[in-house]
């Protein structure tokens, strides 16, 4: 994965002001961050918007940033999860929304279709979950992260995702059995 | 996915191994999520631009002499004297940099006009082409792609408007005054966002390469955008976009809050939850909001009598145990946008424009949003006459509400009659994003009953070729008869719905 192979001189490299530093790590991680985004917004112009954003304030700000607080990787999110906060703040919204899984209504929001009706039996689920318990779902099960890549990238231990990710798990568990169970069977077995 | 599935549930397992009992819950809990992955529709175009745009940027090392530059412009009295005046910024920029550098400012004079000009250029007809795209954006997608969940993997050759809506609890019904609609055409507004030829400035800025890249090397450059700090905490970064014609005042976000959620560590402590006690009255969220418009002579002249946005205030009012109701950080107060005497909203009939943000735990302003230059064009357009098939399309849901089918016992929620706005539609043509106001009909969603969740309005454009090239989701149509299932064929409609499975 790409934040394994991250060499930690292209970072200061491209604190220096070295451009091509700063483009191989884009391409390290270019991918993953805008994933990242579209799992938290459901809508891929505002994921792209919110991609150049990130990797804007990255550029911006790469020359502040003190390997000894964080991991770039870690840093990076932050960036990203940032972004997206204040990009529904600065929308119609007035709640501390965090990223799309927070809206009760989306009507007015971009969203993609297709997604909406993907997620429509389950967003009401994960949306009872904190962002971080999603973000640990969606990075384990969709984008199909170790847990010591999410440890990188939610800045925490790898023993604390692993105990979000259970309890998130079981949380969704006890909210949602007999639906899922239902879905799963029309899904696999009444066709 | 069933390897998946195992790699999954195994980690699980050894973390909790007590998790295996619930294997028969949690194996099809996981198979759900997996199928419920979105497309992220990754662009590689997409990337290789982006790419290409952050090499173009202007680094911020610390070394640069740009970076010396906006921070000796930041502390620069000047730049303080003219504190938050936002025309101003656009103005006093360039002309701070002019007069430090005596630079030949011939482009400077449109840009500052089109700044303060607000007008309306009129054109023809059809002056913006088709607008038919307006209703492909609206018309739900077709299935094709989809996947296990909605069971909507059909071969899009056969089937091009097929898609599965939940059901919905409640019906639309008019039940308004009668509509007169006798106008053949209708204006269309695009708001014209460039702010002028900037290559002067470009080209002066361009010598801040210094010694380590002649910047003056590349041709045809303009300014993009500039931004600026304020160094101090609970602080603002403000700008403007002259691509976009915008200005925006951003709290400093890593200045803000830095005893709580920014407080340098992984372990910050997380405020308590905010009180609805907390939660200033109106007049005074107007009252600061207005103070800050005067503070920073903010001209807002385009927009209405401002309102607080009382949206959040749905959620807290429809939750019974009001200790675990949700109360917002930020509340807005709004100044809608008008547009020659005419109120603009977004696609769900929301009023549009100027937002002042507050922050209810810092008690001040926390940003402004939807400040943008106030020159538009127009061009007219053939207008839809038939105030029957207005008031079909507003009884579906209108065209951008993804409303599915009515159950059985569906409830009835009456539509009131309607207002004359212009929605503001942003259109993405050739790399770029067209913003256009177009008529539209906005139905108030009355007295819908608290357990039913119905948007507040509905909304449906007057533009004939917009009402043209709308086509109703599947649900409001019979199925074609050449549909063949491939893989994974739609269920019976029974079946189909998981919504009400799953209730």
């Amino acid at each position: 994965m790409a934040m394994k192979e991250l060499d930690l001189q292209l970072v200061t490299s491209a604190q220096a002001g070295d451009r091509q530093a700063f483009g191989r790590i884009y391409d390290l991680f270019v991918r993953d961050v805008y994933d990242f985004l579209y799992f938290k917004t459901h809508h891929k112009e505002t994921a792209q918007d919110l991609t150049s954003l990130t990797f804007t304030k990255a550029l911006a700000n790469i020359a502040r940033y003190d390997a000894s607080k964080s991991s770039f990787v870690t840093w990076l999110y932050r960036i990203a999860r940032n972004t997206v906060t204040d990009h529904y703040r600065t929308k119609r919204m007035t709640t501390s929304i965090e990223d799309a899984w927070d809206l009760a209504d989306s009507t007015d929001i971009a969203h993609d279709a297709e997604t909406a009706v993907l997620m429509a039996n389950v967003k009401q689920h994960l949306a009872k979950l904190t962002s971080e318990q999603r973000d640990i779902i969606t990075m384990r099960i969709w984008q199909q992260k170790t847990y010591a890549e999410i440890a990188e990238v939610m800045g925490k231990s790898e023993a604390s995702c692993k105990v979000s990710f259970s309890r998130a798990m079981q949380r969704l568990r006890a909210e949602m059995p007999l639906a899922v169970f239902l879905a799963f069977l029309s899904a696999h077995l009444l066709v | 996915m069933k390897k998946q599935i195992n790699l999954i549930l195994n980690d699980l397992y050894a973390i909790d191994p007590s998790l295996r009992e619930h294997e028969a819950e949690l194996r099809p809990l996981v198979a759900k999520l997996l199928e419920a992955k979105p497309d992220t529709r990754f662009d590689a175009a997409f990337a290789k631009q982006l790419r290409s745009s952050l090499m173009a940027e202007q680094p911020s090392s610390s070394s640069s002499s740009f970076f010396s530059f906006m921070q000796a412009l930041t502390s620069n009295k000047w730049v303080y004297s003219f504190g938050g005046a936002m025309a101003a910024i656009v103005l006093m920029l360039p002309v701070v940099y002019f007069s430090l550098q005596n630079a030949p400012a011939s482009d400077l004079g449109t840009v500052m006009e089109n700044i303060a000009r607000r007008d309306v250029v009129r054109n023809g007809s059809n002056a913006f082409g088709s607008l038919a795209s307006l209703a492909e954006t609206a018309r739900p997608q077709s299935g094709g792609g989809g996947g296990g969940v909605a069971n909507l993997a059909m071969d899009s050759s056969k089937v091009d408007s097929r898609i599965w809506l939940p059901t919905q609890t409640y019906r639309l019904a008019y039940n308004g005054d009668p509509i007169d609609l006798t106008a053949a055409e209708l204006e269309v507004f695009k708001r014209i966002k460039d702010m002028g030829n900037t290559s002067g400035v470009a080209r002066t800025l361009a010598s801040l390469g210094g010694g380590i890249i002649d910047l003056s090397s590349f041709g045809n450059t303009e300014v993009r955008n500039v931004e600026l700090f304020q160094n101090v905490n609970e602080g603002y970064s403000f700008g403007v976009n002259f691509i976009d014609g915008t200005v925006y005042v951003n709290a400093t976000y890593e200045r803000w809050f830095t005893d709580s959620y920014n407080c340098g560590r992984t372990d910050c402590p997380q405020p308590a939850p905010l009180r609805i006690e907390e939660v200033p009255a109106d007049q005074v969220l107007l009252d600061m909001a207005n103070a800050f418009i005067a503070q920073h002579g903010i001209n807002v002249s385009s927009y209405g009598t401002p309102f607080v946005d009382q949206a959040w205030r749905i959620s807290y009012d429809n939750t019974p145990d009001k200790s675990i109701a949700y109360i917002p950080d930020v509340v807005d107060v709004v100044y809608p946008l008008m547009i020659n005497g005419e109120q603009v909203t977004d696609t769900g009939g929301n009023p549009y424009g100027l937002r002042i943000q507050i922050s209810v735990r810092s008690n001040k302003v926390y940003g402004l949003w939807g400040l943008t230059t106030q020159r538009y064009e127009s061009g007219s357009y053939a207008a839809e006459q038939d105030a029957s098939r207005i008031i079909t399309l507003a009884e579906q849901g209108g065209l951008y509400n993804y409303m599915g089918e009515p159950q059985a016992d569906a409830v009835t929620v009456n539509l009131g009659t309607p207002t004359r706005k212009l929605m503001q539609y942003v259109r993405y043509v050739g790399g770029t994003n067209e913003e256009l106001y177009v008529p539209a009909l906005v139905f108030p969603v009355n007295d819908a009953p608290k357990d039913i969740y119905a948007p507040a309005y509905v909304v449906v454009p007057l533009v004939k070729e917009v009402l043209d090239n709308y086509q109703p989701p599947m649900w409001l149509k019979e199925a074609p008869a050449s549909v063949e299932p491939t893989n994974d064929p739609l269920p019976p409609a029974d079946v189909a719905q998981p919504e009400v499975n799953l209730r």
